[in-house]
């Protein structure tokens, strides 16, 4: 049996990492929709000069 | 000197500034007396502990004071864009934050005068033994306390809740003048020699030139646009 | 793209680094004498502590950087370094008071290393918050830029100060192992976890980077279309 302590202490170290991970993967997927759409549209010639 | 000009020049204006109403120099006096007083139902000391408690209290309300002067010192300066004023004006950035940061000094200095009065007569505490140690551990500490305070009042000036902006960036900043101004604050009013608390006025004194310098050097890029 | 396979192959490392230095912890370093197995948390508490100061060194030369150079990439660097670090100084806090409880009896104690940690970790989240607030959106470098070289100027007289401050009024030390005689496995051990953590820290690093060189080019791209940001 793991001593309880290591266990909450390695777990919550790699579930701070992976919650960190995540968000920075989030936030770049949403990034690269936005830039995405942009092209697109001014590709289209849908935004006005 | 021209440099001395311009720092003059700043020091009364902000003088001039305050005394027209002394708004943030009562400000301060009463939320130190604020924070002394109540700190008396925090621990309600008996004389002998007095010594023990009384620098750190000290300690806190002053810290608490000099948040309220850096807010205002920069406040006043948005209110008529005097900061663009100031930027637009050739001279030497530093100069300005000298000349700010010795106003500062002035009026936290005030501050700290009253407040100790005050803790001096509530606690039935006498600081005038030990009264010129006292005083020059308490000067170069808030020399170095103001120096930072100046500087990070202009950056939160350039903030959404400056207000509270201001302290989350000082006080961490400021633990080293804070334990120094405590610990040689408590040796001192103990009337222990001053060889044994001279490291920490060395570190005050070490803390001052360090920030006032780097201030100095650092407070043209919060002026420029 | 190059940028992607060379992401995926710093990914692909760091994960084999941290395989074999959790191997390590667990395998290969011996059993402390006095504290048991929870002593194996020492690795990744001190790994992270020690990644979390080079990671407020960045922010100090990436804050440099920006104010000389004005290069927006110093600028990354800086606001990069200071939210990846920000994430491995909360992880010392939090196995910190994991290791202390069963070892200590106390979750807590201002010692010199936790209470210097404490304030890094405050300086950290200043400096997150600064960036998050300033009111116009151009001057967010230069004013980040100075509450970094400020904090990390600070760091070393704080260490002073705290560490003066505690011989005066000794409290337990929470980290027995480091400096009090470590077994030569222990040590490789550490160095190992050490490396797999900037192997880490320099991948999260990497993509933070990314995601603020890409948002520079979004807002760019929005300035040339004639697009202001309340709009699309």
């Amino acid at each position: 049996m793991v001593n309880k302590y290591l266990f909450l202490a390695f777990s919550a170290l790699w579930a701070l990492f992976f919650l960190y991970s995540w968000s920075l993967s989030r936030r770049q997927s949403n990034l690269r929709k936005e830039l995405e759409d942009l092209k697109g549209k001014a590709g289209k010639g849908l935004i006005a000069r | 000197m021209r440099s001395l000009t311009i720092i003059s020049a700043i020091f009364v204006k902000d003088l001039r500034v305050e005394w027209r109403n002394r708004e943030t120099l009562a400000a301060m006096c009463v939320f130190g007396l604020l924070v002394v007083f109540l700190f008396n139902f925090a621990f309600a000391p008996g004389r002998e502990e007095s010594l023990r408690l009384l620098p750190g209290l000290l300690w806190v309300s002053f810290a608490f004071a000099g948040i309220i002067c850096f807010n205002r010192s920069f406040a006043v300066e948005r209110e008529n864009a005097c900061l663009e004023g100031m930027a637009l004006a050739a001279v030497d950035p530093g100069l300005i934050f000298v000349g700010k940061m010795l106003a500062n000094l002035l009026f936290l200095g005030i501050a700290e005068c009253v407040i100790v009065f005050a803790a001096s007569l509530w606690y039935d505490f006498s600081f005038l033994p030990s009264l010129k140690w006292f005083a020059l551990i308490t000067f170069l500490c808030t020399t170095g306390y103001v120096a930072v305070g100046t500087m990070f009042g202009a950056v939160a000036a350039n903030t959404h809740m400056r207000e509270v902006m201001l302290p989350v960036l000082q006080f961490p900043v400021a633990v080293p003048v804070l334990i120094a101004g405590i610990e040689a604050s408590t040796g001192a009013l103990k009337g222990d020699p001053p060889a044994t608390y001279l490291g920490w006025i060395k570190l005050a004194a070490g803390f001052a030139v360090i920030f006032t310098v780097l201030s100095y050097l650092l407070f043209e890029y919060v002026l420029e646009e | 793209m190059s940028k992607t396979l060379s992401f995926n192959a710093h990914l692909l490392v760091t994960l084999v680094w941290v395989v074999v230095a959790l191997g390590m912890v667990f395998l290969y370093a011996p059993q402390e004498a006095t504290m048991g197995e929870v002593q194996r948390i020492f690795y990744i508490h001190v790994s992270s502590a020690w990644t979390a100061f080079v990671a407020y060194f960045l922010v100090f030369l990436g804050s440099v950087g920006y104010l000389w150079k004005h290069s927006p990439e110093a600028d990354d660097l800086a606001q990069a370094a200071g939210e990846v670090g920000f994430v491995f100084c909360s992880a010392v806090l939090v196995t910190g008071p994991l290791w202390a409880k069963p070892v200590w009896g106390i979750w807590w104690t201002w010692d010199a290393r936790l209470t210097l940690t404490f304030v890094l970790w405050l300086l950290f989240v200043s400096y997150l918050m600064l960036r998050s607030y300033v009111s116009s959106p151009g001057r967010t470098g230069a004013l980040a830029a100075i509450v970094g070289i400020i904090g990390f100027v600070d760091v070393p007289i704080d260490y002073m100060a705290i560490r003066w401050w505690r011989t005066q009024h000794p409290q337990p030390v929470i980290a027995g192992g480091e400096s009090s005689g470590l077994d030569p496995r222990m040590w490789v051990t550490l160095l190992v976890t050490w490396g797999a953590f900037l192997c880490l820290f320099s991948y999260l690093l990497r993509q933070r980077m990314w995601l603020a060189e890409a948002r520079r080019e979004l807002s760019a791209l929005r300035r040339a279309l004639g697009i202001r940001p309340s709009e699309d």
